[in-house]
């Protein structure tokens, strides 16, 4: 078979098929790398389409769900082989008593496809979730949204829990959401802070550099 | 049959248990796409006021086959409530074509208009939940109320009292949403219209006890205010925003059913949204018994309305409502620049075009910017200058509309998925303590107008 399938698979959002190839990719003895890398031009290449609005959340998220499924079956041989790492982990969640979801989820499949791995804990969480989860996974973000201003302080919560349990250089934050701005983030004391769920990416791999390079 | 509501609340216990990602994308997704496929909804980039004959009927069956089949999911038991078409149908033929908002001299009538309409729309005029000071919350209001255009105002978001910051699901959500409605009352009654009816009470609160607490009669609010029960998107409820709807219909309160379809998000591109979008209307009728219809679709990136094919949406979604039910539509503008600026003037005239002719009723303006994120940043004379557009589109034929929207759109369009005007703060543009405009924002609206008209905004006045 050629890994290029495993590709279209994914992008096509085809979750069976993918785990199909990726099986008989393995049972080939195809290199787990290679196979890792076929999973990722395919959410790359939907990601793509997204930016030009060829297609939309639906397809994203049936081909970040086609990627996991292909991940879950590859995992075992990509930790033997040693060749694979995370680009890091983030925990994603959207705060108390907000219901709204699709930022949230837009990162949260912006950073898979960036091969972070991602714990997503959904809608109307407490800070102490957050927090529970990022310890749970060593997690090195947790990102957290909020898309009502009356739900803001739900960003601060964490901010503060942090600080108050002495682990506030442990994990790194980052906030985003309607109602949020760079300068609410400065005042919680968050990392950094999204304008658009797009942003995700692009900041949450600035954190990954430097918390390598403070070591 | 005609359904009580306390079925349709049975069935969000009874109904099919599926998971939320499910619901999403093994049946809200595909039946959306393959509704949008059978009755042929396309989305045409030239008219963003279609005048396809045929588009607001096939896109009102398109909405009830996937109304009927797809139903609400409810977050809270995990469930889908489900209404078959002939129940739709009957909803439909219950609700009202006329709702009472306000009183005495300040009353008006919210109506079901047709599709080029000779009636005059609604208009709605104010901030939405634009986040504010206690400071500022009764200035901008009173300025806002003192406008003659406005028949329904709106309450900014209070984000302090006392100093306390107001959350959700908390006691601080008591404190902001009685407070709100208290200040709503003053304010009101100061501008000398205590009589006007606010559409969107209580900002504050997020809760149904945040909506029981402001509602106390000493406070202030009346059942011909209007209150709102928000759709999760998409097409989904929960038991507390079933609960404060319980409450408003025994109380006999004007329901808004509010939703907020996402162009990008589940429902997709221009033609599924436009179709979801129809849904909701169905929906509010069906579950929550609603008297008005307040749809806000909005781009997934920037939460705002006014690119041409958000603007095609909204306008193809009010002609199928407008054509094939009595419901009362408003749909609320979300621009994406700021206060006294040009492009948020050309965005108000978009607005005004795409909905007008379209048998819609006006509300804005919320100033999106990427998010409800910039504090007290409105101009009642921005929402004045959109009132009169609107007023004055009335006789607007939809190919005409077409016409004077694709001069008004390249005026901003390109500029959309880049940055913002922000545009400046109300009290730079009015004096807080006299209530007033000042000649700067006086001067800006008399541009405006003037540019608008000199491109064909047929001002009559």
């Amino acid at each position: 078979m050629e890994l290029s399938q495993i590709t279209d698979r994914v992008v096509a959002g085809d979750k069976q098929g993918t785990v199909a190839l990726v099986q008989s990719a393995l049972a080939e003895q195809k290199a787990s790398l290679k196979i890792l890398d076929a999973l990722m031009q395919g959410i790359h290449a939907i990601g793509e389409k997204w930016g030009r609005l060829e297609v939309f959340l639906p397809e994203v998220l049936m081909a970040s769900n086609s990627m996991k499924a292909g991940m879950l079956i590859l995992e075992p041989q990509l930790k033997a082989s040693g060749g694979w790492k995370a680009e890091g982990t983030v925990v994603v969640g959207t705060v108390k008593g907000d219901q709204h979801d699709i930022g949230k989820n837009i990162v949260a499949t912006m950073l898979v496809t960036g091969g972070f791995s991602v714990h997503d804990i959904g809608i109307d969480q407490p800070a102490v979730r957050f927090i529970e989860k990022a310890r749970e996974v060593d997690a090195d973000i947790i990102a957290a949204s909020s898309l009502l201003t009356t739900t803001m302080q739900g960003q601060r919560d964490i901010l503060d829990l942090l600080e108050s349990a002495g682990e506030r250089k442990r994990f790194c934050v980052m906030v985003g959401g309607g109602p949020v701005t760079q300068q609410w983030a400065d005042d919680i004391g968050a990392d950094v802070y999204g304008e658009t769920a797009a942003d995700a990416l692009r900041l949450a791999n600035g954190l990954m550099k430097k918390r390598t390079a403070v070591g | 049959m005609h359904l009580s509501f306390w079925e349709a609340v049975e069935r969000a216990k009874t109904g099919r248990a599926v998971s939320e990602q499910d619901y999403d994308l093994e049946i809200f997704v595909p039946k959306l796409r393959e509704v949008a496929e059978k009755y042929t909804i396309h989305y045409d980039p030239a008219s963003p006021v279609p005048d396809d004959e045929g588009l607001p009927r096939r896109l009102f069956e398109a909405a009830l086959e996937f109304y009927a089949a797809v139903g609400s999911y409810c977050t809270s038991t995990g469930r889908i409530i489900r209404f078959s078409a002939e129940e739709i149908l009957e909803a439909l033929a219950a609700a009202p074509s006329r709702v009472l908002f306000g009183e005495g001299r300040d009353a008006a009538v919210m109506a079901h208009r047709a599709i080029e309409d000779p009636a005059q729309p609604c208009l709605w005029l104010s901030a939405g939940s634009m986040p504010t000071s206690e400071a500022l919350f009764g200035p901008i209001l009173e300025s806002f109320i003192q406008q003659p255009l406005a028949q329904i105002i709106s309450m900014p978001l209070i984000k302090e009292v006392q100093g306390v910051r107001i959350g959700a699901g908390d006691p601080t959500e008591y404190l902001g949403a009685t407070r709100a409605a208290m200040m709503l009352n003053d304010a009101r009654c100061r501008a000398g219209r205590p009589g006007i009816a606010c559409g969107n009470a209580v900002t504050t609160a997020v809760t149904a006890a945040g909506i029981l607490a402001a509602t106390r009669p000493n406070f202030g609010l009346r059942p011909t205010d209007g209150y709102f029960t928000p759709a999760i998107s998409e097409m989904k409820i929960d038991m507390d925003r079933l609960l404060r709807n319980a409450f408003m219909l025994d109380w006999n309160a004007n329901i808004g059913f509010l939703f907020a379809p996402i162009f990008g998000g589940m429902c997709g591109g221009p033609a599924t949204l436009a179709i979801a979008t129809v849904a909701y209307y169905l929906m509010g009728a069906a579950l929550c018994r609603a008297h008005y219809y307040v749809s806000l679709p909005l781009h997934f990136n920037f939460s705002n309305n006014t690119h041409r094919f958000l603007l095609w949406a909204v306008s193809a979604s009010n002609q199928a409502v407008a054509q094939n039910t009595h419901l009362v539509p408003v749909n609320h503008l979300y621009s994406r620049n700021g206060p006294a600026t040009a492009k948020l003037a050309y965005e108000c005239a978009a607005w005004a075009l795409a909905l007008v002719p379209a048998g819609g009723n006006v509300a804005g303006i919320g100033f999106c910017g990427g998010g409800d994120k910039h504090d007290s940043y409105c101009n009642p004379l921005d929402t004045r200058l959109l009132g009169e557009i609107s007023r004055n589109a009335v006789g607007l034929g939809r190919k005409e509309a077409n016409k004077l929207i694709n001069r008004i759109l390249p005026r901003y369009e390109q500029e959309l998925d880049g940055g913002y005007d922000m545009g400046r703060p109300f009290p730079e543009l009015y004096d807080a303590l006299r209530k007033y405009p000042k000649p700067e924002a006086v001067q800006h609206y008399r541009n405006m107008k003037s540019e608008l008209k000199a491109i064909g905004i047929p001002f009559r006045d």
